[in-house]
């Protein structure tokens, strides 16, 4: 089936004309030296020369979210829920590890629980990608997670930027399909599937250097005392670069804040590498170390999720890798631990 | 910059195989393009991981406070002047035993940014050639005879009025994250529980809502008044590109205007808001 084809000069109308529905917009725009995925900001500044620096994770698990308000009269506690502060969304030009996240963290939102927060917001995001045509950073690593640069997961729109001047559209989800008019609105031309197929191809290429990591669940199932997590961890400072920059690390505190007799609870972005996450009330922290913090943070992405739901907690955005102010790369971790079992170690 | 390789790697060998220290923290080479990482060398046949160029940031003073170099006998560290100076807070505070440490210092021309630009305290650097020492590589480098250059910045903040400095700075900490990437590679947040860490009371709302924020961002900018010896770590680590060193210099700035006293500078010297003395200026206050 040939797919609708557009010039990419018309990408910001595109991007306008998709939020005109009463949609918010966000899109990748430069700001300094870095690209950051931003709402409300001017589509005519919308950059595609890289991956941005945070993740499309913030529009749909926001840093810092009201679940509930309550009011004490006296003995009592007035509950009061309050609604999800979900808007119609159109994340226009996210990046395929950013949109595949979603299918990842769908099955732990709608686990034993299903959060209306997160769900809603979901619900009402239409996420159309740019594929990579290459790996647009040396971090990146999503072929080893079983992903690759142009990979659909999570997209409601595919854009490919087939050259220079010209971008094809491939409609992907029945939400996707919905918007055919607002696409065919812009429509210059057609392409063929085969246009695309080089996509595939190239972008495998660009990441030929990156390995493979199946086997990586079954060496950290037998090596949870090993040297290698104090040795790689040693410089590890213990912020939370690697897990608010994710997107699909998804823990979060609970706070609650009040004024007098009345207050709200709060969820708010946290972290497995801080100390404090699972220091009990008796004084006891089962992870009393920054290795064992940061053993915890691959097993959860390498063993623990992918036990529980059958996907891994990553998809090779290379976030990590990149803005670890130490440098501590995840990829060399895993790496490490992929070639340790493939040796047999 | 490879003379000094060679150099630090020399020491380095040569403090491990006689029992100098039971460790050396230094740079070697990162895995993500040019950047470099933090290594804990332990044995002398490993001083070869070492090295030195211009893309060293990290400021590896923040480690003698961790584990498990906390609690080594004695450890040897590599430093520029800048990460130096980090160490002479350290000690002023007590916070580490001088004989401890054995400092292997390098000269150095500047470090560069990851977008390669060169920071704001290379270019006003005072210490390129460290002075407070055990051990010293590579060839005199001459500072900046101008180190007050580093507050020409502020001149923008000074330029606006209170209420745009405020919407400014509205602005830039509604960004914050609370990773506390600042603090932790603050090597002079030495609190073992940080204020935002406690909780009955809680001071600190740990929330990143723009209230959270402005309480986390300017309580730690108070606490390194006079402490802050303006390395950048915190500015480098932020990954929400918040410009933390504009509130470190300005406070940097108002120290040194009202106590004639800049941080990092001197060991035998108490930080002026850690001593009362009868004498201290309190026209202020009148």
């Amino acid at each position: 089936m040939p797919h609708m084809t557009l010039d990419r000069t018309d990408l910001p109308s595109l991007a306008e004309a998709l939020a005109g529905q009463g949609r918010r917009l966000v899109l990748p725009v430069r700001e300094g030296q870095e690209l950051f995925y931003r709402e409300g900001a001017d589509p005519a500044q919308l950059d595609l020369s890289s991956i941005p620096k945070n993740s499309i994770k913030e529009f749909l698990f926001p840093k810092c979210e009201k679940i509930l308000e309550y009011e004490y009269s006296g003995n009592d506690v007035i509950i009061e829920d309050v609604a999800p502060d979900a808007k119609p969304t159109v994340i226009f030009c996210a990046r395929p590890c950013d949109a595949a996240s979603l299918p990842v963290v769908e099955p732990l939102w709608n686990w034993d629980y299903k959060d209306k927060f997160f769900n809603e917001r979901r619900e009402q995001t239409l996420v159309v990608t740019y594929a990579c045509r290459t790996a647009p950073d040396e971090a990146c690593f999503c072929v080893s997670v079983g992903l690759s640069p142009s990979s659909d997961q999570g997209s409601d729109v595919m854009l490919y930027g087939v050259d220079e001047s010209t971008v094809a559209v491939r409609l992907v989800s029945p939400k996707g399909q919905e918007q055919e008019e607002v696409f065919a609105k812009f429509k210059k031309g057609e392409a063929s599937d085969e246009a695309l197929e080089g996509f595939a191809k190239e972008g495998d290429e660009s990441l030929a250097h990156r390995k493979p990591l199946d086997k990586v669940k079954g060496w950290l199932e037998e090596h949870f005392e090993d040297p290698l997590w104090e040795d790689k961890a040693f410089r590890c400072i213990g912020c939370g670069t690697c897990t608010f920059l994710c997107p699909t690390c998804h823990c979060f505190d609970i706070q609650d804040e009040s004024v007098f007799d009345a207050g709200c609870r709060l969820k708010n972005w946290d972290g497995c590498q801080f100390s404090l996450f699972t220091l009990h009330t008796s004084g006891h922290n089962p992870r009393d170390t920054q290795p064992k913090r940061y053993r915890q943070r691959i097993y959860h992405k390498y063993a623990i999720y992918p036990e529980k739901f059958g996907k891994t907690l990553c998809t090779g955005c290379g976030r990590c890798v990149a803005y670890c102010p130490v440098n501590l790369s995840l990829y060399d971790v895993v790496a490490t631990a992929q070639e340790r079992a493939e040796k047999g170690e | 910059m490879s003379d000094r390789t060679d150099k630090i790697r020399e020491v380095a060998r040569k403090w491990l195989a006689d029992g100098t220290v039971e460790a050396v923290v230094g740079w070697e080479q990162g895995t993500y393009r040019e950047k470099c990482s933090p290594v804990l060398v332990r044995k002398p046949e490993d001083a070869d991981r070492l090295l030195f160029n211009d893309r060293c940031t990290n400021n590896l003073m923040t480690y003698l406070k961790r584990d498990p170099v906390r609690g080594m006998e004695k450890v040897g560290v590599v430093a520029k002047g800048c990460d130096i100076k980090s160490l002479i807070g350290l000690l002023q505070e007590s916070q580490v035993e001088r004989e401890k440490v054995m400092v292997l210092a390098v000269t150095c021309e500047g470090v560069k940014k990851d977008d390669g630009t060169v920071p704001i305290k290379c270019q006003a650097c005072d210490v390129n050639t460290p002075t407070f020492y055990d051990e010293i590589v590579g060839e005199k480098v001459a500072s900046n005879p101008d180190p007050e250059a580093r507050f020409k910045d502020l001149e923008k903040l000074d330029a606006m009025t209170p209420a745009e400095r405020n919407s400014f700075w509205r602005e830039e900490l509604d960004k914050c994250i609370r990773c506390y990437a600042c603090r932790q590679a603050c090597p002079l947040c030495i609190c073992s529980r940080c204020i935002a860490e406690k909780n009955q009371p809680q001071w600190v709302e740990t929330s990143p809502h723009p209230r959270g924020n402005f309480s986390w961002n300017l309580v730690r900018a108070y606490h390194l008044a006079g402490r802050c010896v303006e390395c950048e770590a915190c500015e480098t680590a932020c990954p929400v590109n918040i410009p933390l060193m504009l509130l470190n210099r300005a406070m940097a700035r108002t120290v040194k205007g009202a106590f004639d006293y800049e941080a990092g500078k001197d060991p035998e010297v108490q930080p002026p808001l850690r001593t009362f003395n009868l004498d201290d200026d309190n026209s202020f206050i009148l």
